[in-house]
């Protein structure tokens, strides 16, 4: 499963929505993301990933969640 | 006497914090408290880091004992005051507003003790793995910035959570809260509102008379739309402002404008008409100035006698 699959996944299951209603350029605010919901989701791909996902920068949509993951998974590697 | 393993973690006398209040908790508030045997705590809201070392400097003066320093995060100088607290020696860090991770390393290394405000069991749980001391599960009877869940839901949950100490804050205002907070799960409380009238807190004299005058419907939670809460007294700014957050024609950014200084306008000018008076649901329950270290020991006090007869209603 790609980054962007497992995002999706975690996303989905969390706001019980379509899956396929998730693209790259979805913003949190579209999904009415707030703060804490974003700790909880996070937390969940920590578990996905098996990494510490701790942004310095807020994250607005799904792709700059990709990169930053991406980034991470790159250091931990 | 009460004690708990907060006292010994901290150095504390009593298990009592008072709240980082922006505009009011001041280096005289801090050391006045801490004088007192709690923990005082100086608010570094969003100014700079030379303003909170001049702060820093004058609690060192004015107190020996153990105080703390509530770091705003979203603050613009929020990088600059992290590096303060290391340079001036501040043995406690409280953080609102943010994910304190990225200042960790340097403050555990610095032999502080930082503390967290946070609003659920997920923030409780990061907070705990990068080292904090402590956490201070603050719920919506708070003034202030809320978070969603009330004290009494929070803070069984956050112990449930996490295995460091847990101060409960947001709703207390005397000894009924602090004994309600132990038979939670906390060790400790933290309280703003019933501080704010202490006899060394410089805050503008018509603020202090309006917690005093309060009832208990007079707070309303305004800021929701714009997906941070806070609790205030309801007065002409309130009013006004609860009109135009409902207005789907007035824009989140001159809502953001509205509330731009109305805190600084109450607590420093008290201005009645356009200021914004943060204040728990509890401002009803304060109804007298006190010295700080008054305050203290009335609660704990109030607290032991209540604790001790506890079990009146257990056959």
């Amino acid at each position: 499963m790609s980054t962007f699959e497992s995002i999706v996944k975690v996303i989905s299951d969390y706001r019980e929505m379509d899956p396929e209603e998730i693209t790259l350029s979805t913003t949190f605010e579209d999904l009415a993301l707030d703060s804490l919901d974003m700790t909880e989701i996070l937390m969940g791909l920590e578990d996905e990933f098996g990494i510490t996902i701790e942004p310095d920068e807020k994250l607005e949509n799904v792709e700059q969640l990709v990169t930053f993951i991406d980034d991470q998974l790159e250091k931990n590697a | 006497m009460i004690k708990t393993p907060i006292c010994d973690l901290l150095g504390i006398e009593y298990p009592v914090f008072q709240g980082g209040m922006a505009w009011i908790a001041d280096a005289s508030l801090a050391a006045a408290v801490s004088n007192g045997g709690g923990l005082g705590i100086i608010s570094a809201m969003n100014a700079n880091g030379e303003w909170l070392r001049g702060q820093i400097r004058e609690a060192k003066k004015l107190t020996d004992k153990p105080f703390g320093v509530n770091i705003m995060l979203m603050s613009p100088f929020a990088d600059e005051v992290a590096k303060v607290v290391v340079e001036e020696g501040v043995p406690v860090v409280t953080t609102g507003a943010g994910n304190p991770a990225k200042y960790m390393p340097a403050w555990l290394e610095a032999g502080i003790k930082v503390i967290p405000v946070i609003p659920s069991t997920g923030i409780a749980k990061r907070v705990a793995r990068a080292g904090a001391a402590a956490v201070i599960a603050e719920g919506g009877e708070s003034g202030g910035h809320i978070g969603e869940l009330t004290t009494m839901a929070l803070v069984p949950q956050v112990c449930d959570a996490v295995d460091i100490p847990v101060i409960a804050a947001g709703g207390i205002a005397d000894g009924r809260g602090f004994a309600a907070a132990i038979m939670l799960g906390a060790v400790g409380v933290q309280m703003g509102t019933r501080f704010l009238v202490a006899h060394e807190c410089n805050v503008h004299p018509n603020y202090k008379k309006k917690i005093l005058e309060a009832g208990d419907i007079d707070t309303a939670s305004t800021g929701r739309r714009l997906g941070h809460p806070v609790r205030s007294l309801k007065t002409p700014f309130t009013r006004e402002y609860m009109k135009k957050e409902y207005d789907p024609n007035v824009s989140n950014e001159e809502l953001e404008g509205l509330g731009a200084g109305a805190l600084r306008k109450a607590a420093v000018e008290g201005d009645e008409k356009a200021g914004c008076f943060l204040a728990g649901q509890i401002a009803s329950m304060v109804t007298k100035e006190q010295p700080a270290a008054e305050i203290i020991t009335d609660v704990c006090t109030q607290a032991e006698e209540i604790l001790k007869g506890a079990c009146k209603w257990v056959r």
